[in-house]
């Protein structure tokens, strides 16, 4: 029995929640933090709903005290022909310059929901051309129902047909007002397929919303590599062996570029210490990463090669050492297969 | 428990948690369907939750699988995993190719093959997005003329774009994996040389790298990578969202944002 509690003792020290899950916590509820709309189903209506705020939360949902980025872009792209959108296009221009794709990976509520959707042990499908393919699925959505739908017909198509978000806060929605319920239609019968089909992908797939749907998120991608906080890499140490893009659950082909939600996971296995946070001293710890527990371990026990003996190993003419570091490397550092 | 009867019964429990997790989604969209097509509307909470309660056990099977899973998972922890790097087929033909004086004959018929299907799947993907596009803006008579697809004109536009979208994607995807092979078997072709090389001990010179498009557009363009160009950015991007902010709220775009915000929104909870 003793052997049992210290395995689960040791259990919760090893698993505690990272300083990433535990700011998306936070800013999830800060996100919905009138509580009090859950249980009685009144929605805010507090002057913080002038604000966007930064992630994907539908303004519907009984605890959102702030507005949707997404929705109030569609509805200010919409109503252009009254007044030319410049608030929405303000704040979000704001928000990607100060934080890119962080904010998906350190903000974003629906973000926290498939990570942790995606922490449930089945058999997972890996990144592939695949779904490199299908990440830019999001630029359609953006151009067409959050651009060219909200212009042409005045009307929301990302949050009418698509928004995952939407769909949830509906359903926190109906126990409390049941009137809404005469109104379901086509609608919401093809908005609650799709979001069992993405909760149930997500299990799956890593972010299967936010790398494939998401045009919030292609949005912010566009400001990544000028956002003030990011992940960054040194090109001049940088040895090509390819471990950031292993590690990465995101369809990343450099580290930093439009995919990269700034989770922090390659700076722990970068072997030549090439990656580093943007901003570090002003925001983060330089090793402030989201695998704490497995790399700062391996770095202890000095299974990773130190910066100066990893580039210095990497002379240009002698190219195949490249690939023997990453191997080196490859079997030295141990992770996790989903963390 | 040995090791391999502990990771068969991971196997296990994670395979079962996958099937069932799918049966389980699928059934919620049946019943989802089910209420739309054979419900009386108007609908209650009653006789919606009647329609979800067919499907409780499983349900609850589902739960008790991931606590299952969970409590295993504590039980026999997964062996840890070794990172494996991503090999970048492109870099790695790009560091073979600098041992070898040229490329092989076979090796140039694959570079010229890659190219051919890269610029179909470019052109075609283009015209896909065109079509998808007159799609969209296009005046034309849509084939609705009552339901749901009459009142929301949009959706039928949406449909028939999207259909062209699928079929971009899935030639990208074909084209992408094509490439993937060529690579493969253009980096055979020069491991082979390599070694025939050395076999024989030809001395090699390094061959010439292959000035791409992308190369001369970055030379041409290289003040974009200085920190100054970035920080200037920065600067305009910034004092630009201020701007627009200031002048939002003068225009009225902050009272609309908080009048949306402030009112149900139908279409986002999907009542239309």
């Amino acid at each position: 029995m003793k052997k049992f509690f210290g395995k689960i003792k040791n259990w919760f020290i090893s698993h505690a929640p990272t300083k990433r899950r535990i700011i998306q916590l936070y800013s999830a509820l800060l996100h919905n933090a009138y509580l009090k709309g859950f249980i009685t189903g009144d929605m805010y209506k507090g002057s913080t709903k002038n604000v966007c705020f930064p992630g994907l939360n539908c303004y519907s949902c009984p605890g959102a005290i702030g507005a949707c980025p997404l929705g109030s872009l569609q509805n200010a792209l919409g109503e252009s022909s009254v007044r030319t959108p410049t608030y929405v296009l303000g704040i979000l221009a704001l928000f990607a310059l100060m934080l890119g794709r962080t904010i998906c990976g350190w903000l974003c509520p629906v973000g926290l929901g498939q990570d942790l959707l995606y922490k449930i042990k089945t058999p997972k499908i890996k990144k592939s051309k695949a779904t490199r393919v299908l990440s830019y699925l999001k630029y359609f959505m953006l151009i067409v129902l959050v651009v060219i739908v909200p212009l042409m017909f005045a009307v929301p198509g990302f949050c009418e047909y698509i928004c995952p978000a939407g769909t949830v806060a509906g359903i926190l929605s109906f126990p409390n007002n049941p009137d809404w319920l005469a109104d379901l239609g086509p609608f919401f019968t093809w908005k609650f397929t799709l979001l069992i089909v993405i909760i149930v992908l997500s299990i799956f797939c890593y972010r299967t919303f936010c790398r494939f749907l998401c045009p919030l998120g292609a949005l912010y991608g566009f400001f990544n590599k000028i956002a003030l906080l990011g992940v960054k890499l040194d090109k001049n140490k940088c040895t090509d062996c390819g471990l950031c893009q292993g590690v990465c659950p995101m369809d990343i082909k450099k580290v930093g570029d439009h995919e990269c939600i700034s989770c922090g996971k390659c700076i722990s296995v970068c072997p030549a210490k090439a990656i580093s946070w943007k901003g570090s001293k002003l925001f983060v710890r330089k090793n402030d990463t989201d695998m704490p527990a497995q790399a700062e371990s391996a770095n202890l026990l000095g299974m990773v090669k130190p910066k100066e003996e990893a580039v210095e190993n990497v002379a240009p003419e002698t190219t195949v050492q490249t690939d023997k570091i990453a191997e080196n490397t490859a079997s030295e550092v141990k992770t996790d297969e989903e963390v | 428990m040995t090791d391999k009867t502990k990771n068969n019964l991971r196997k296990g429990v994670g395979l079962f948690l996958s099937v069932w997790t799918v049966l389980v989604g699928v059934a919620f969209i049946v019943q989802v369907w089910r209420i739309y097509g054979l419900g009386d509307n108007p609908f209650t909470v009653d006789s919606i939750g009647a329609y979800f309660r067919q499907i409780a056990v499983p349900v609850y099977i589902w739960l008790a699988a991931v606590v299952i899973g969970g409590v295993l998972l504590l039980a026999f922890p997964v062996p840890q995993k070794k990172v494996t790097p991503y090999i970048d087929l492109k870099c790695t033909l790009a560091r073979l190719n600098k041992r070898l004086p040229e490329s092989g004959e076979e090796a140039k018929k694959l570079q010229k093959k890659r190219l051919v299907a890269q610029w179909i799947c470019v052109v075609a993907a283009m015209a896909c997005a065109v079509i998808a596009l007159v799609y969209m803006v296009a005046d034309y008579q849509l084939s609705a003329t009552s339901g749901f697809f009459a009142e929301h004109t949009e959706a039928e536009r949406l449909l028939r774009a999207l259909i062209w979208f699928i079929a971009a994607a899935a030639l990208a995807i074909a084209t992408a994996y094509f490439v993937q092979g060529t690579y493969k078997k253009e980096i055979a072709f020069a491991k082979s040389e390599i070694a025939a090389n050395a076999k024989n001990g030809v001395k090699v010179t390094a061959q010439a790298e292959r000035v791409t498009l992308k190369d001369v557009l970055l030379k041409k363009f290289a003040f974009m990578q200085s920190k100054w160009f970035t920080l200037g950015l920065r600067i305009v991007i910034g004092v630009l969202g201020v701007v627009f902010i200031i002048t939002g709220i003068f225009n009225g775009g902050m009272k609309a944002v908080l009048y949306k915000a402030i009112t149900i929104c139908s279409q986002c909870i999907g009542i239309g």
